[in-house]
């Protein structure tokens, strides 16, 4: 458990190879553990993807930090819920009853296009450094704006805010002017 | 005003979001063009953050992928080859020599697992199991088969449902019971060709044929395990290879 608490404290620091540490450790027995399922191989490695970026997500988030259970549990839970979530997305598949809920496990979920992601993805980095890593804190691992601004030192809050401003206006020009808006 | 706003989007994105917040924010959404429209445009670009991160992710993910698959250097490999044969040669002269007799009975132990709980999956936190059948199902889990098997009987007995067919089965093949098992598989018209598909069947009928110790009935089913697309195809070939090398 000491372990898994420096992974944990490594990735909320930046340490992505820490990722690359917990995903090549728990990679073969996750796949042995979804092979007990009716499932494809590489529907098995995708759903290892997923499980991997929605643990790192809510370790970043601060979800986890006070996780009672180990990270592989975790991950563990959130793979067999979309191993689970899978099947039911499959055709044939009538509503099961006395199907008990599980584990609340916390996903950000997004409501926008794929393909209007891929159109906007190009406008975000058209951006500055400063720019994404301003709405990369913000969006992405949902910090306060207190927090962003001191973790990037900018003089004051409002500083700050005014400089989110700019990102967001400079941003929604990008995406008129490549005439995506 | 504004700064009102602001906040209620800031408190809206970081997920700390009060039940009075909640209520503004939805009041302003229905009533306030400018602040939805502008909510609106956050919400896109989260998610084009959060895409974009992810994309990372994977990319991330697919090189390791890669880079364990990665070849040796072609210096190294003129010794690995003569390594890789000698190793060959020592471990064959130990395979003929030493190697213990695979048997039906010993392939059963090495490959047999309960089937996971698909139906009324236990998990910690949830709130108490309903209904006979989740009860079974929670004996089931917790590895209590005999109990397991007495209640599933009689859950069959009122619902023949294929869950409560199947899970018996399974409970039957652990308590020893192959005969029984493979009564209860064959017998059924299996409905449910998701979680009970006809190659999960095949897979537990070749187990209980291995269990009784019948290896050209087990033979027949893991055959067909095997020329499937099923992540137990691998496992199958392993045992059909080891049944007809025997």
């Amino acid at each position: 458990m000491n372990r898994d608490r420096r992974w944990i404290q490594s990735l909320k620091n930046g340490d992505n190879a820490t990722l690359d540490t917990i995903y090549l450790q728990y990679k073969d027995p996750f796949l042995a553990f979804a092979g007990r399922y009716p499932i494809a191989k590489e529907v098995a490695m995708d759903i290892y993807h997923d499980s991997m970026i929605i643990l790192y997500e809510n370790i970043v988030r601060g979800k986890l930090d006070t996780l009672k259970s180990s990270i592989k549990t975790y991950l563990f839970a959130i793979g067999k819920y979309k191993i689970y979530a899978h099947l039911k997305s499959m055709p044939q598949q009538e509503e099961r009853q006395g199907d008990e809920p599980m584990e609340e496990i916390s996903v950000l979920e997004m409501d926008t296009t794929e393909e209007r992601l891929k159109l906007l993805e190009g406008a975000y980095l058209q951006l500055g450094p400063k720019c994404q890593q301003v709405l990369r804190l913000f969006y992405y691992k949902g910090l306060k704006l207190d927090a962003i601004q001191a973790q990037m030192a900018y003089e004051s809050k409002d500083t700050l805010k005014s400089h989110k401003s700019r990102c967001l206006k400079q941003l929604k020009e990008k995406i008129q002017a490549n005439g995506k808006g | 005003m504004e700064k009102d706003n602001a906040q209620l989007i800031e408190a809206y994105f970081t997920g700390t979001l009060t039940t009075h917040q909640q209520q503004q924010l939805e009041w302003l959404l229905q009533h306030d063009t400018t602040f939805s429209e502008a909510f609106k445009f956050e919400k896109e670009i989260r998610d084009t953050v959060i895409y974009n991160e992810r994309q990372a992710l994977k990319e991330r993910f697919y090189n390791l992928d890669k880079k364990e698959m990665k070849p040796v250097r072609k210096q190294a490999r003129w010794w690995y080859a003569a390594a890789s044969i000698l190793v060959l040669i020592g471990a064959a002269w130990f395979f003929w020599g030493t190697q213990p007799e695979v048997t039906p009975e010993k392939l059963y132990a090495q490959y047999m697992e309960p089937y996971p709980n698909m139906v009324t999956p236990t998990v910690r936190g949830d709130v108490p199991a309903v209904g006979m059948l989740s009860e079974a199902l929670a004996l089931y889990d917790q590895q209590a088969y005999a109990q397991a098997a007495t209640r599933l009987n009689q859950v069959y007995e009122e619902h023949p449902t294929d869950a409560a067919a199947f899970y018996l089965a399974i409970c039957r093949l652990l308590l020893k019971q192959p005969a029984e098992t493979i009564r209860i598989l064959e017998a059924r018209k299996w409905e449910d060709t998701v979680y009970f598909s006809p190659t999960v069947i095949n897979w537990y009928l070749g187990l209980a044929f291995l269990q009784q110790g019948d290896s050209d009935e087990a033979l027949h089913r893991f055959k067909r395990v095997a020329g499937s697309d099923n992540s137990l195809s691998n496992k199958a070939t392993k045992i059909v290879n080891a049944l007809e090398n025997r």
